[in-house]
Order: C-alpha cells, then structure tokens, then sequence
C-alpha cells in the first residue's frame, strides 16, 4: 500500500540542515525517581529518530515533555528556536507536534470519521452566530473540514470504515487511526510511542514503509519510540539509547548495536527478568 | 383530572427537560461529573424573583412593558448564573470524577445554606414576591408559552452546538481529555463553555419555575438532593444524548407525578429513584438513547430522504 522505497541511506541524505528540535539538558523526577536525567540532543527537518531503551528508561516520560504533559524540572526544549518547555499539550501541538500513546488513546466511542473531524478544530473559525443560524461561513467550513477528513482516512485506508466506532476497529487499524488522528492536526514533528507494539512481522514490515512515506509526504521530522530492534534499526538512521533517564548511546544502527554501554543495559535487564 | 393539573405537569415537565438537556451538556456530553445543578437553578430563581420585586417597586412594569422586561429578567437570571458556572467551571479544571461531583455537590449545598442566611432573600423561609409587593401578584408570569419558548430555545441551541466544532470538542473532552488536549484542542476553555451554557439555561429554568404560579423562591427547592431526579432523567435517557434527555425528563416527570397520587410512596422519593434505576440498568443500561439522537434513527433517516424526495419532485 505504502511503498516509500527508499533505504536508510538515502534518508539519511534526505536530511536538511534545519535544526527542528532542540533539547538542553532536561530532566524530570517522580518523587525520587528521575526518569529523565539531563536528555540533551538535536532534531534535524526530515530526520527520522529512533529512541530505544529497557522498561522504566524513561522514552515516554520524553515524549511527554515534549508534548507538554509534564513541565521539565529543569532543562529546555526549543521547537524551530522558540522554547516550548512549559507551554500546555494543545499549544504545543499548534505549534507543531503531535504524538501518539503507548496505550491507544482514540476517542473510541467516537465514529472513525469523527476522530478524524474532532481534530481539524483548527480549520473552523466561526463564531456562535454562524453556527445558530447555519449560515454560508458555517456550512462552508463544516463541508470542507469532511472533505479533508475523509481525504485524510483515503490515505490511511480507512474510509470505508468512516462509520464504525473506533473502539471496534481491529487493534492495527487503531494503530492507524491513531497516526491518522496525529497527522491531521498537520504537525511538522510526529512522535510515535511504540507504533510496531502488538504487529508481526509482516505487519511490521508493513509499518515501516508507512512510517517512511509519511515523512516524505508530509514532509516532516518523526521519532518514534519502539522495542522491536530490527524495526528500529531499519527504518531510524539515527538511534537514541536511554537507561534510567540518561542517553547511553547516539548514532547509526551500526554503532548502537556494537556498543558496550547498550550491550550491557540490555543484558543487565534479561538478568533482572 | 383537572385541567390545572394536566397545565401543571405540562409546565413542570418543560422546566425538567431545560435542565435535563443543560445538565446532559455538562455531563453526558462533556463527561464532566457535575452534581451541583441545581445551585444554577436556585440562583437563576432568586435572581429572578428578586429582580421582579425590584422593577415592581421601581414602577417600571405596566402592559407594555411587562413583557420585554420579564425577558430581560430571564436572560440576565441566566447570565447570574452562568456567573455561578464559571465558578464552579475553575475547580473542574483540576479535579476529575467523583473529585469534581463532591466539589459541585458541596458548592450546591455552601450556596444554599449561604441563601438561607441573607435576610434580604427572606432567609430560610423563602423569598416570596406576593409579601414583597404587598400581597400582591407580579404583573407578569411565566407559563406554558415562555417555559415552551426556553425548552426550544434550549434544545436548539444544544442541537445546533453538537453539529460544530465546539459540540465536538466537548464530546473529545468527554472521550479522553489527555488525547484532546495533545490534538491542540483547548480543554480548559471548552469545560468553561459547557459550564456556562449549561449554567445559563439551568438559570432560565430557575426564573421560569420560581414565576410560573407560586412567586416563592424557596432554599429547599434548590438542595443537591432535589436535583437528583434531573441527574437521573439524562442517565434514563442515554448519557449524552439529548433526544435521551427529553425524554427521560417527560417520562420521570409523569411518573413522579403518578406517583403521587399513591399514598404512601410519594414521601419515598429516594426508594423510588433507586429502584428506576436498578430497573434500567437491568433493562436498558446504555438508557432509551444510547447516546444517539432522533436524527441518527434509521425511521427518521428514511422519513426524511421521503420528504426531500417528495419535495424535489
Ligand atoms: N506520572 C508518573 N508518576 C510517577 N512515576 C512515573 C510517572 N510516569 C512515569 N513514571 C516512572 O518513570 C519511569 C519511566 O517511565 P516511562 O513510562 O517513561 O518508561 P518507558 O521507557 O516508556 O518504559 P516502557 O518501555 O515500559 O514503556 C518509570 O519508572 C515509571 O514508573
Ligand atoms: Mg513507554
């Protein structure tokens, strides 16, 4: 369906200097738990950046820094320059992020369509007035928020189930709605919790060229989270390493796989298991 | 029966479905537990009352003017409030749950005991209007017509909200706050909004009951406890669907009013809500609508592509 075609090295190329996104040593703590620990690192435009690392390292709590579910204790994210860090979820997001969750988060008693239309919010700007009396702004507006809405559930395969409630859709095509959802907020970073959790390996192989040929035809920066280490390293030139909050390891699939500190992370939690 | 009688279950009945459908807002369709509704009711009422002894004394209100000014007084019962929603609507941005249905509960309760305190508002007697102008009536009253007029002003401006952004933020709300707020919708403002329409229309009603034929504002009509048969009218009739809370405000109403005519069971209110709705969970959990609305039916669908069919032609 997806055929992106396209190798890890060409993507990497793909790359352009444009520095997206830009953390300073960030850090959160629970209690005395610190589940982020002085994360620094750079998003180029275009760049598709994996981040791995045992339960607990701490990869969502990122994810929620950057889409303003948490505040830093310390630390700064700047998003094209400007800081974010602080700023709330849906200001975030209209600055351009979007992300999806670890745990399916739809609006599951909601029809596909609607989850979908939730979203374009921002393409509406009419007043009270206009939705009382049905007038031409309203009526306009609504048309092409469905439009866009059923063109974005086309590109995702979805449309002949713009009618079904969410919550029974099968577990991949949540998956999918759930990107599908992200991307119609039109992000320039997308972030993915662990898109590939619960797929096998075709499905897999599927999601990877998804996941390319959204970046090429949008257009935009993608990091995306995952456990599965062939999936990560087939589709992410670049490849972030967390344990216990803290990058142990930054670079290409190359690298991390022959790096003693993930070596030993990874082998230190089998032991813990 | 008497005529009076069918007028006043009429009435009554038109003042419930203007609270079930605004409560439905708060709760069925923005999933905030509010339990405080009738705090709205009870100040939209006082206000009412108040402002109607005011203007009288005033000497304002004549044939002509009586009429514009009892819908002034309306409106701005409802904006007093709204004024009380948006209040309300502050802690429901950082509680949840039964956190937030305490919080409204308890709010319920602090304003009716701080009513039953000031003097001026007749303390916990009341505030009647009759004794306030000298045992004499108002010259205006509400009725079948103006109770009708809010209940339809009501209904379509909740329909008209639920076919636009705004409606479908509030049901994003209602789905799952955390994915709304990351999908840029501004949860804060539409929590406010939904507390204030439906504060405002639950404030109409308020006016309406107080002026509809007793003239009497009383603390005791406007507890937490009295708001519960509203609480379960929108349960009745499908959480969240409006078309549900009409209906569960029509068919309650009838029913408690029946019952009343049962000694014995009319002083046992609690009993009988409790077992409707252990009926209902038995027979219906998802109540009569089950979040849809009387456009979503299949029957009404059908009727109206006849209609636009019989029409083109
Ligand atoms: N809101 C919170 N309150 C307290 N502790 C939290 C909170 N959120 C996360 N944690 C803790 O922070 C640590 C990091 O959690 P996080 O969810 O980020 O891990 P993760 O890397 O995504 O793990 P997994 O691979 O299992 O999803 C964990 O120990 C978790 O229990
Ligand atoms: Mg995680």
């Amino acid at each position: 369906m997806y055929q992106a075609n396209i190798t890890l090295n060409e993507l990497q190329d793909l790359k352009s200097d444009f520095e997206l996104l830009k953390t300073e040593e960030l850090s959160i703590h629970f209690g005395g738990l610190k589940a982020v620990d002085g994360v620094s690192f750079d998003l180029i435009h275009r760049e598709i950046l994996g981040i791995i690392g045992p339960n607990g390292a701490g990869k969502t709590t990122l994810f929620n820094l950057f889409s303003g579910v948490y505040a830093p204790l310390s630390g700064r994210i700047f998003f094209e320059g400007k800081a974010i860090h602080g700023l709330k979820p849906n200001l975030i997001n209209e600055r351009g992020i979007a992300r999806t969750f670890q745990n399916i988060r739809l609006f599951s008693d909601l029809s596909v369509l609607d989850n979908i239309r939730i979203v374009m919010q921002h393409r509406a700007d009419y007043g009270l007035r206009h939705l009382l009396f049905n007038t031409e702004k309203y009526r306009m507006q609504e048309d092409e928020i469905l439009r866009k809405s059923r063109e974005f559930l086309k590109i995702f395969g979805l449309e002949i189930k713009h009618d079904i409630t969410a919550k029974n859709l099968s577990y991949g095509e949540q998956k999918r709605l759930e990107i599908a959802r992200a991307l119609a907020t039109e992000p320039k970073l997308l972030l993915l919790d662990e898109p590939a959790a619960g797929m096998n390996t075709a499905e897999k192989e599927g999601q990877i060229e998804l996941i390319k040929w959204i970046m090429l035809n949008f257009d935009i920066s993608i990091i995306l989270i995952d456990h599965d280490m062939p999936f990560v390293m087939n589709l992410c030139p670049r490849i972030i390493v967390l344990d216990y909050g803290k990058i142990i390891s930054m670079g290409p699939p190359g690298k991390i796989k022959k790096d003693p500190e993930v070596i030993k992370a990874y082998l230190g939690e089998e032991s813990h298991a | 029966m008497s005529l009076v009688f069918l007028e006043n279950i009429t009435a009554i009945a038109g003042i419930m479905i203007i609270l079930a459908v605004s409560l439905n807002l708060i709760n069925g369709i923005t999933g905030m537990l509010s339990l405080g509704h009738y705090a709205f009711f009870g100040i939209g009422g006082y206000f009412g009352a108040f402002m109607t002894v005011q203007v009288h004394k005033l000497g304002i209100v004549n044939g002509v003017t009586g009429l514009p000014i009892f819908l002034m007084i309306i409106i701005l019962s409802g904006l007093a409030a709204s004024l009380a929603g948006l209040v309300i609507s502050g802690p429901s941005l950082r509680l949840k749950g039964d956190y937030l249905a305490i919080a409204t509960l308890g709010f319920n309760e602090i304003l009716k005991i701080i009513i039953e305190n000031l003097d001026f508002l007749g303390g916990p007697k009341g505030y009647s209007i009759y004794s306030e102008l000298g045992n004499r009536p108002p010259l205006f009253r509400s009725g079948i017509t103006w109770i009708y007029l809010f209940v339809v002003i009501s209904i379509f401006v909740i329909t008209r909200i639920m076919k636009s952004v705004h409606g479908r933020n509030f049901l994003s709300i209602r789905e799952d706050e955390i994915a709304a707020e990351a999908m840029g919708i501004n949860v804060a403002k539409f929590k406010i909004l939904a507390f204030l329409v439906g504060s405002f229309l639950a404030g109409t009603a308020g006016v309406l009951f107080v002026m509809y034929d007793k003239f009497y504002a009383n603390p005791r009509d406007f507890g937490f406890i009295e708001g519960i048969p509203v609480l379960l009218m929108i349960v009745l009739g499908g959480l969240g669907s409006t078309t549900g809370a009409v209906l569960g405000a029509v068919t309650l109403t009838l029913l408690l009013q029946l019952l009343k005519l049962i000694p014995g069971i009319s002083n046992q209110p609690v009993l009988v809500y409790a077992m409707l709705l252990v009926i209902m969970m038995i027979l219906r959990p998802a109540g009569f609508m089950n979040r849809k609305e009387l456009s979503d039916l299949e029957i009404v669908k059908k009727i109206r592509a006849r209609i636009s069919g019989i029409i083109k032609k």
